[in-house]
């Protein structure tokens, strides 16, 4: 209603607001201006510094920066492929243009250009300046100041908020393996609640151990141990996940509760485990773990795979792929890897 | 009850009762639709009320007029929109097809990024959503965009300016 509003009254004197209170027109500059260099990638250390200090310097600083982060985030949370082509001023001319050319070469074609985005993708600035976190198949263990233990999967990038009410995860992406301080029978126990906080939701531990997934748009998340509550930003709806299961949600809807399979929590071990797996599944899985591109030929990826992968090793792992499946392996450069029906 | 709110009330029944037959027939005119010409006519209305400045009117009917036209405006871009992810929503494949919650939650968070990015120039806003949405680095917005870097980045700054801090919602 309040862009509508201002829609058909554009001479209402605009109001600058962050979390529903004023700001100064100067204060929202500065921030623009440093959300602007920080998501140009190329900021120093030095820069880094200077950027929290401005946001300590008052809390007015701190309110706009909170504002951006909650704003960006809005973002962050729609499926990035889908918002772009709607909103863009020319992505839908072009697309319209080249429908009938497409069509031939849908698959690779349509592929191709998909990927060639993904190879250029640099991580996000949340992510640049994420706490923690891990390159393209990196894995490391952390462990926090509550003895909270937090193993990073591949590509992850994660924020601690800890204060006196809550201690806050921030997956801001990748995957994460939590083990409370509690589960590890570490005394006294914490009083302030642990939680996950993911584009799509809230996960609070009870005492447990768990895996968090920041997939496009969805959320994953399996319990090993005890319990977790799901709380969905834009549901009503609590779900309590237990030992042994595993779900997925978005934003306003959570998925039906599966099994746990080992295969799931492999990763912790830095392991692919594929039970009667589709190639494309395995390949997209290999993916996570390889820079560059790898991409799987969408005609040969209901073949199916079984097997423990190493996934430090992804090199090896495509090299024995002929030798099981009716596949080649086409190596464009170290970072440009296709797999295609033999011939 | 305060003199301001009384009479507020008044000039607003004063104006509905006189105009509000013109404006429906007029949008119907301009329309051809029976039922968007009555939504139209009351949601002009409400919008009236919104701004609180329905005392100050002295030539009622070309300021109906212009807020209608306004929304008219304002419901065809709404339209595009849907339109538009609707024809993307139809690109993709099953597997990955939103739920229809999921849908209409995306649809209201992309019509306010559309409303607050309202006005800027077709090569600015490409710029921020290349940014913000496919996550190119600016050397690469500028090959895009066949501008240079330091122009991507004064792209960038608008951009972020207008939708981080322009409306206030």
């Amino acid at each position: 209603m309040n862009g509508q509003h201002s829609a058909v009254y554009p001479n209402t004197p605009a109001r600058l607001l962050a979390e529903g209170q004023p700001i100064s027109a100067a204060v929202a500059d500065q921030a623009v201006e440093w959300l602007t260099l920080l998501m140009s990638g190329a900021t120093s250390a030095q820069e880094q510094l200077a950027w929290q200090a401005w946001r300590a310097a008052s809390p007015e600083h701190e309110r706009a920066w909170r504002h951006i982060e909650a704003m960006t985030g809005r973002l962050k949370a729609l499926p990035a492929k889908s918002a772009y082509q709607t909103l863009s001023p020319y992505a839908r001319q072009t697309a319209q243009a080249s429908r009938r050319t497409l069509l031939r070469s849908l698959f690779w074609g349509g592929l191709l250009a998909g990927s060639g985005l993904l190879a250029s993708r640099t991580n996000t600035w949340q992510e640049q300046l994420a706490e923690h976190r891990t390159g393209t198949g990196e894995q490391r263990r952390v462990t926090l100041s509550d003895g909270t233990c937090v193993t990073l999967n591949t590509a992850t990038a994660l924020d601690l908020q800890f204060d006196a009410q809550t201690r806050l995860l921030h997956l801001r992406a990748g995957e994460i393996m939590v083990v409370t301080a509690a589960a590890q029978g570490l005394q006294p126990v914490d009083p302030r609640p642990l939680e996950v906080q993911t584009a799509q939701g809230r996960i609070r531990a009870l005492g447990t151990r768990f895996s968090v997934r920041q997939d496009n748009g969805h959320t994953q998340v399996a319990v090993q141990e005890n319990a977790v509550q799901l709380h969905p930003t834009r549901s009503d709806r609590v779900q309590v996940l237990l030992a042994g299961q595993r779900t997925g949600f978005s934003r306003t809807h959570i998925d039906p509760l599966r099994p746990l399979h080992e295969a799931d929590l492999a990763w912790t071990r830095g392991q692919i485990i594929a039970d009667d797996m589709p190639l494309g599944e395995f390949i997209a899985e290999l993916d996570r773990y390889r820079p560059g591109v790898l991409r799987c030929d969408p005609r040969i990826a209901g073949l199916r795979l079984s097997g423990v992968f190493p996934v430090h090793d992804s090199d090896r792992i495509l090299a024995t792929l002929p030798s099981v499946l009716p596949v080649q392996v086409r190596a464009r450069s170290r970072y440009w890897v296709l797999i295609e029906k033999a011939v | 009850m305060p003199a301001s709110e009384f009479d507020l009330s008044t000039d607003l029944d004063t104006l509905y009762r006189q105009h509000h037959g013109w404006l429906e027939g007029w949008l119907r005119r301009k329309l051809n639709d029976t039922f968007a010409a009555a939504d139209l006519a009351q949601d002009t209305f409400v919008s009236v009320i919104h701004s609180g400045q329905a005392h100050e009117i002295r030539e009622p009917r070309p300021f109906l007029a212009t807020i209608a036209r306004r929304l008219i405006a304002h419901r065809h871009r709404r339209q595009r929109l849907e339109d538009a992810y609707l024809e993307v929503l139809a690109s993709l494949p099953e597997a990955v097809y939103p739920s229809p919650e999921e849908q209409l939650q995306a649809l209201e968070t992309l019509r306010q990024i559309d409303s607050a990015l309202d006005g800027l120039p077709a090569q600015v806003k490409e710029a921020f959503l290349l940014a913000h949405l496919e996550e190119l680095s600016y050397a690469e917005i500028a090959e895009r965009l066949g501008v240079s870097s330091s122009s991507v980045k004064q792209y960038l700054m608008r951009a972020n300016r207008q939708y981080l801090f322009a409306l206030a919602s």
